[in-house]
């Protein structure tokens, strides 16, 4: 269970996440599945047609979060096609391998100690993950696995 | 064409504040501001760990770039400064 400060925290950034200019881009809605969890329907400024629906759900606030995209018809975690080819996403293993996200420091456990690697200390656990989630689908989008 | 000074504002993406110099010059470099940036945000840049200042989502590497150059005229100019990612 989340402490109080986390649950707080959480409330307080998704109710101001309208703030971001960003978020003009987002669907946000709460996940209903855990304490502190969110789903985003986001799309890259190279293909704005080409919507994706990212689950993002922290088991700890202030540790990276868990990635994963869902199928907007079945909502499964389990279908590669509804996964964006971005550089360090894996939509055959569903997961992501890179230094936001809890997935990519399972798979690499050294990185929590390395210099240029270890999770930063942060303020705002979700406008952190979104931004960066957003600025890697503008900068390294390519387009949905399996087309 | 540069003004004087400019309103500098930066967002560290996760965090709370941003760093604002309402009174910025506008022929400062970023290489010239970014010490005072990192400051701000506490962070401290190593050989592993890298810092970049981005605009509407594009990195900038050019650090000899003024802000006046980078603000077009403008008297604001709002960057994000985030660190380099690392992937597996």
């Amino acid at each position: 269970m989340p402490t109080e400060f986390e649950s707080m925290l959480f409330e307080e950034e998704l109710a101001s996440l309208d703030s971001l200019p960003e978020a003009r881009r987002w669907t946000v809605e709460r996940d209903k599945e855990v304490p502190l969890g969110i789903t985003a329907l986001i799309h890259s400024i190279k293909d704005p047609a080409e919507l994706y629906l990212a689950r993002l759900r922290w088991p700890d606030y202030f540790k990276p979060v868990s990635l994963k995209f869902l199928s907007r018809k079945t909502g499964s975690d389990t279908d590669p096609t509804a996964w964006p080819i971005v550089r360090g996403f894996r939509p055959t293993s569903f997961d992501t391998c890179v230094s936001y996200t809890l997935e990519g420091y399972t798979l690499h456990p050294e990185w929590s100690n390395s210099p240029s690697a270890a999770f930063p200390k942060i303020e705002r656990p979700m406008q952190y993950a979104l931004l960066k989630l957003q600025s890697e689908m503008d900068l390294y989008y390519e387009r949905r696995w399996g087309t | 064409m540069n003004t004087e000074s400019l309103i500098f504002d930066v967002r560290y993406l996760g965090a709370k504040k941003h760093y604002v110099d309402p009174h910025a010059s506008a022929t400062a470099t970023l290489a010239q501001v970014k010490p005072k940036v990192l400051a701000f945000f506490g962070l401290k840049e190593t050989p592993e760990k890298v810092y970049v200042f981005s605009q509407d989502g594009t990195p900038i590497t050019d650090l000899s770039i003024t802000l006046g150059q980078l603000a077009h005229g403008k008297h604001e100019l709002k960057l994000d400064l985030v660190e380099q990612l690392v992937q597996g």
